[in-house]
């Protein structure tokens, strides 16, 4: 459970594979390609090959023969994204998933996890029923990470290279819209990459409630993004970067969590001043969390829940290590006395990017 | 659930992606590479207008080279008009009606139309591409075959099962008469007038003598419905009619919660209106075009350009239904020979028929 996702990638081949798409991005596909067009000459058969490359770089189809290149490439690889695409339940709340290794590791969204360590039901795309645990979570960036722990060899995806895609490449989205239901294999999408940036991914493959932790593939079937979050737009559907698991890969099967959920930030309403060795409070925000308990500018932080606090930066800090509603201790200097405060932290908002996702369903649709 | 949020996010992404919108999968250069496969179909494709308006309200699919369109029926209800891609105008009648699959089949005075070509044989398979004929209305002088949208298979024919209707009213706990003891706050049936008090007698001349009676009336129907209450109040008997509403969205409302269920109705409406009716068909296609729901009855083509279903609905924001080719074809007859007749009282209109109303317990 602890290995590093070098040594856990070298088991699987997966290292190796990915330097290699990075080099030649669409060898794998190209390889295939010549078994469908067995019989034409070999000129048409490159040709075909480099044309397929373009389009799937984001080159736009002009004719119909282009768009039937790209639709056998997208049926190729279908089967085996559905295979590999799972429903999640956590609790009350419905998700998607992907899983990405033989043994059952599972990328999905953190706000479909919630928490490290919680049971989870996994419903694979054939109908069974199996069981494992949620592992670490990168909520600022809303990724992931869950374990099949029923013994088993699982239809998986591969991971690619997020930071290899570009605007304009073709992709295919899966996931189970509404929540999970059995009469239904989880449901696939095609669109384009619209916005590449390392934190998002943006994309017109459409996405709904219960989608979030579903995969995004490129058009060789290799996983460059999770489902996350909508906007009001047909246009707006966004997707955490794949990259995003592999960076922070070790911490994530440790089950470490950390960061916020946009909009999910603790807040206090306090205002450090500057150039302080000390954490002198500059001023107050008025019916903030800190206002409401009693903390007043002027005030000098001395501890935080019995930790010492040198200056305001490192008040910051243990502020960001706790969750909106947490209650925490404020220890402060005012003149000649010493207070304490008791404080329940509010959440932040107001900065425009604060869904954080259409999220599992609380129900079953039958 | 943080709505103002999620709207200002939208509104951020908006100007981010005007700039890019060439790259969409739905941008105009990719529409036109679909050019050739819709050609054909959009021959045999035609706008229809509802009651002299100047949108159209749906699209038909000429059937029959004498003059048969098929369209959706929930969507065109009033005097019916239908273009062809020609530009000529003829007026419609109502010749058949199929509320199952929700198809209607129109009648005009043509002859020697071009009729779709069906594809035959082989099952579509997940990830088939999809395209939607319709007309480009830009130069009402020359109208144009235009690609409206493409997709792809998101999910194989399947049963659609509808969702349980209802028309938001809590009944009195007698077993001698159907009396409202409530109307449900922004309820189908408060906005039809429907009060508390009222003894309703009959849906859709239906006597109803019973609470019982009435529910089971009621949840024969599909969300979209209209049906023809016959109400005493007081001393007088009165007819109201009452459209039907989806009976989780009358329950989420009335209990004012913004939980999930409310939730996942407003991200299905992100991004476009979606048909009145669309849930509750014997089988459809799930695609991932994006239609409006006026886009609805229509054909929708494979890449060799033949006809894989007819548009249903757009039925969220990630889905739309196609009604199957073979399921089409096989009520075809009936529906043009008159043998699924449409409700002869009412006149040349498509819809549902039937009532709705909650036993109390279950609105707790």
């Amino acid at each position: 459970m602890t290995k590093s996702w070098r040594s856990w990638s070298s088991r699987f081949g997966l290292w190796a594979l990915l330097a290699a798409f990075a080099a030649a991005p669409f060898s794998a596909g190209m390889s295939q390609l010549s078994a469908a067009d067995a019989n034409m000459p070999t000129a048409a058969v490159d040709a075909n090959k480099e044309r397929l490359a373009r389009l799937l770089e984001g080159a736009s189809p002009t004719t119909v023969d282009e768009l039937k290149l790209m639709q056998e490439q997208v049926q190729r690889l279908t089967e085996k994204l559905i295979a590999c695409t799972v429903g999640v339940q956590v609790g009350n709340a419905w998700g998607s998933g992907v899983i990405i290794s033989k043994d059952g590791y599972v990328l999905t969204a953190a706000h479909v996890a919630g928490q490290p360590g919680r049971e989870v039901r996994f419903m694979l795309s054939d109908g069974r029923v199996v069981k494992g645990k949620s592992l670490g979570l990168y909520r600022t960036l809303d990724a992931g990470l869950m374990k099949i722990t029923d013994d088993g060899e699982y239809v998986s995806a591969e991971m690619g290279a997020s930071d290899a895609v570009r605007e304009g490449y073709w992709c295919l989205a899966t996931g189970h819209p509404g929540g999970y239901q059995d009469d239904r294999k989880p449901v696939l999408r095609l669109g384009r990459v619209l916005v590449m940036r390392p934190d998002a991914i943006t994309t017109d493959c459409t996405l709904v409630g219960g989608d979030s932790g579903g995969p995004l593939f490129d058009l060789q079937g290799n996983v460059i993004g999770i489902n996350s979050r909508i906007g009001a737009k047909i246009t707006a559907n966004m997707h955490v970067p794949v990259n995003t698991y592999r960076d922070h890969w070790d911490r994530m099967v440790k089950a470490e969590a950390w960061g916020h959920l946009d909009g999910h930030a603790p807040y206090i309403g306090l205002r450090g001043e500057a150039d302080q060795t000390l954490a002198k409070i500059a001023s107050v925000v008025p019916n903030s969390p800190a206002e409401k308990a009693g903390i007043k500018a002027g005030d000098v932080i001395l501890s935080f829940n019995g930790r010492q606090v040198t200056d305001f930066l490192s008040f910051k800090e243990f502020i960001g290590e706790h969750q909106p509603n947490d209650k925490v201790t404020v220890q402060v200097r005012r003149g000649e006395e010493t207070k304490d405060f008791e404080v329940k932290l509010a959440r932040q908002g107001g900065n425009g990017w604060s869904m954080p996702a259409p999220d599992g369903e609380r129900r079953r649709r039958k | 659930m943080n709505l103002r949020a999620m709207a200002y996010f939208g509104v951020v992404w908006a100007a981010a992606l005007l700039s890019v919108s060439p790259a969409m999968a739905q941008s105009r250069s990719v529409l036109k590479a679909f050019g050739d496969v819709i050609s054909q179909a959009a021959q045999s494709t035609v706008q229809i207008r509802i009651n002299g308006n100047k949108q159209p309200s749906a699209l038909g699919t000429i059937v029959a080279a004498d003059g048969y369109v098929l369209t959706k029926a929930s969507e065109v209800k009033g005097k019916i008009e239908c273009q062809l891609l020609d530009g000529r105008r003829f007026e419609a009648r109502l010749v058949g009606l199929d509320k199952n699959t929700d198809l209607a089949v129109l009648k005009i005075d043509a002859q020697d139309l071009p009729t779709i070509q069906w594809r035959e044989g082989d099952e579509l398979t997940t990830g088939a591409w999809l395209a939607t004929p319709g007309f480009d209305n830009s130069d009402p002088d020359k109208i144009k075959p235009a690609a409206i949208a493409t997709g792809v298979v998101s999910v194989t024919a399947r049963k659609i099962p509808s969702p349980p209707a209802a028309m938001g009213v809590k009944l009195e706990e007698r077993d001698d008469v159907a009396m409202v003891k409530e109307v449900m706050d922004d309820s189908p049936a408060q906005k039809a007038g429907v009060l508390a008090g009222d003894v309703i007698r009959k849906i859709d001349g239906k006597q109803i003598a019973t609470s019982r009676e009435l529910i089971a009336t009621v949840s024969e129907h599909q969300p979209g419905d209209k049906i023809r209450l016959t109400i005493e109040r007081e001393d007088t008997e009165l007819a109201i009619e009452v459209v039907l509403g989806s009976r989780m969205q009358i329950l989420v409302r009335e209990m004012g919660a913004h939980g999930g269920i409310d939730r996942a109705d407003f991200q299905n409406h992100l991004g476009g209106e979606l048909s009145e009716r669309r849930a509750g068909f014997p089988s459809a296609i799930q695609h991932d075009t994006v239609l409006k729901p006026s886009d609805c009855g229509g054909p929708i083509v494979d890449l060799s350009g033949k006809v894989v279903g007819i548009n249903i609905a757009r039925a969220g924001r990630v889905e739309s239904f196609a009604l199957p080719a073979s399921l089409v074809q096989s009520l075809l007859p009936d529906l043009m020979s008159g043998k699924l007749n449409p409700n002869p009282q009412t006149e040349a209109v498509a819809e549902g028929t039937k009532p709705v109303v909650e036993e109390e317990k279950k609105v707790q």
